[in-house]
């Protein structure tokens, strides 16, 4: 299944909810919204990635630019739920520790 | 002196070959390879009983992150001979994933991935990937470090003018 990429807001804070696989195809689309918000002078961000069943490399790197360009605009980009088995890539490749990653939506909120 | 010939012979340790398939190089049809990895590997415990002994049967414990990391290691593999080596030319060649079980060493069966091309040489077990700095995390290069850090053994070798990748993974 291809990504899907739904936007809503909470308390003022662009929310993302994706779903499907996070790989080369639906990654540059990402890339590109993401890009948007950010230019709209919107670098604070929570993705909720518990509909996302699969990340690749591909679907890392993306994560990682998105990360730098909201830190570029001083801002945040938090990550919600993710999945147990996708949830290993960034154990393994240390991503863990270089994004905000959250159990669910409102402990993402509170902090 | 001569062995004991009334007790039953020793079991041949298994080769399970089970899926062997081509495909023309393209992003597109690795989708076909995914489904095949899923497929086979929802198929594997009930292959594992019925062709081991029950005292040896293994099967792994967190068995949903196997068949990720199966699935991710073939997708990153192949989308780099598709990028690298076929340059991403359309009918540049072919791609093909065979699996199989192997229980040749005692108690420590493995998932043998065998992916097969006829690009120019590259030996990605050569490759030197830092581990990436959480502090500054790098926008690219994640897929032969994960290729790496996700398989237990990585064997690469060339023959007749084809690269053959190697990946193993224990079930445990």
């Amino acid at each position: 299944m291809e990504l899907e990429y739904k936007l809503a807001e909470r308390a003022g804070t662009p929310l993302i909810y994706l779903s499907g696989r996070f790989d080369s195809e639906g990654a540059e689309y990402f890339k590109e919204q993401i890009a948007s918000l950010v230019n709209a002078q919107r670098p604070n961000l929570v993705v909720n990635m518990s509909q996302v069943e699969f990340v690749d490399s591909l679907g890392l790197a993306v994560l990682v630019s998105a990360l730098k360009l909201c830190r570029r605009y001083k801002g945040v980009m938090k990550l919600v739920g993710i999945q147990s088995a996708p949830r290993m890539l960034f154990e393994v490749t240390h991503l863990n520790k270089a994004f905000q990653i959250y159990d669910d939506e409102d402990s993402a909120f509170a902090s | 002196m001569q062995e004991d010939n009334y007790s039953a012979p020793a079991q041949d340790k298994l080769t399970l070959a089970l899926v062997d398939v081509s495909i023309p190089a393209s992003y597109e049809n690795l989708t076909i390879f995914g489904t095949i990895i899923r497929e086979y590997c929802a198929a594997l415990p009930q292959l594992l009983q019925e062709a081991l002994p029950a005292s040896e049967t293994a099967i792994p414990t967190n068995y949903s992150h196997l068949v990720y990391c199966v699935e991710l290691v073939v997708q990153e593999a192949a989308s780099n001979i598709i990028r690298h080596g076929y340059r991403e030319e359309a009918g540049a060649g072919e791609l093909r994933l065979q699996l199989s079980l192997d229980a040749s060493e005692a108690n420590l069966h493995a998932l043998v991935i065998l992916l097969e091309d006829s690009a120019p040489a590259f030996n990605p077990t050569l490759a030197r990937i830092e581990p990436p700095n959480p502090l500054d995390p790098r926008e690219s290069g994640y897929g032969l470090y994960l290729i790496q850090k996700l398989t237990d053994k990585l064997e690469y070798w060339r023959e007749a003018g084809k690269n053959y990748l190697k990946m193993v993974k224990y079930l445990k």
